[in-house]
């Protein structure tokens, strides 16, 4: 491997690791929302 | 609109993103041949002009947005205007960082006034102090008014930005459209328009996150309100 090929698996480490955090981040949003509708329903319910 | 847009790209746009992305670091590392002028250097052009256009894209958006919420009064778009801004800036600072990296090794420092530079940065700094605005006269209900029209102040930097290299001397290259040089070599434009795409749908994956965010940030608002209401009555 050239060095510039290293430098791509460094880049690679990079974006798994923020792909990571914004899948995580996608997830619990919607988690979110669904806790946020729920919490509306209740409100309204009373 | 705004909301069914968002939740169109939050089930997309994150499998097109984990799809694309190892695609364009293959090309980036490991396919496309070196530049025979700039050598390895050159190969941080396909992060700085996707970085540059998305960001464009962003502010553009922003504007746009920012105008229709001053003409229908619609709170969705300004929630789409400043996710526009946002992410638009994040682009804008990947920009800035990459060609700082490349004047470096290409122009022997890290920061020139040259009138590309100079007038980017006078852009990005219109659209920071946007963010600025809105997180520090968050409790003003004329915010999101004042916001809009310094959105749409800046778009109007954009066209100044775009043809600084035409109107003044400037020793920024001109990559694209550029006959008497640019990339022109069929791998590189190839590479070059995959890393385009792959920035523009993560551009629409974080300003749809970025969207929703702001629609629950504005629901939680309303029933704290409205408990507080509650509250006081009783």
């Amino acid at each position: 491997m050239t060095p510039i090929q290293y430098v791509g698996l460094a880049y690679a480490m990079v974006f798994l690791l923020f792909f990571g955090y914004a899948l995580r981040l996608t997830r619990n949003s919607k988690e979110l929302e669904k806790k946020l509708d729920q919490l509306e329903r209740e409100t309204r319910g009373n | 609109m705004v909301a069914k847009i968002s939740q169109l790209f939050l089930r997309v746009s994150p499998y097109v993103a984990l799809g694309l992305f190892p695609v364009t670091l293959w090309c980036v590392f490991f396919w496309v041949p070196s530049d025979a002028f700039l050598g390895l250097s050159q190969r941080i052009f396909y992060y700085h002009v996707p970085g540059a256009i998305t960001c464009f894209v962003g502010f553009t958006a922003g504007g746009v947005a920012s105008g229709l919420f001053l003409k229908t009064g619609n709170i969705d778009w300004d929630h789409a205007a400043h996710a526009s801004v946002g992410v638009g800036l994040l682009f804008g600072t990947i920009l800035l960082v990459t060609g700082s990296i490349w004047a470096r090794t290409a122009w022997g420092t890290w920061w020139t006034w040259d009138a590309r530079l100079t007038t980017f940065l006078v852009l990005w700094l219109i659209f920071a102090s946007y963010l600025l605005l809105r997180t520090m006269a968050d409790d003003n209900e004329m915010m999101p008014r004042w916001a809009a029209v310094l959105a749409i102040v800046g778009c109007v930097n954009i066209p100044v930005v775009q043809f600084a290299t035409r109107l003044w001397r400037t020793i920024h290259p001109q990559v694209i459209r550029n006959p008497d040089g640019g990339i022109n070599d069929p791998a590189m434009q190839a590479t070059l328009g995959l890393c385009l795409i792959a920035y523009l749908v993560m551009f629409t994956w974080l300003w749809a996150l970025r969207v929703r965010l702001l629609r629950m940030h504005d629901r939680v608002d309303y029933l704290l309100d409205e408990a507080y209401r509650e509250g006081s009555t009783q």
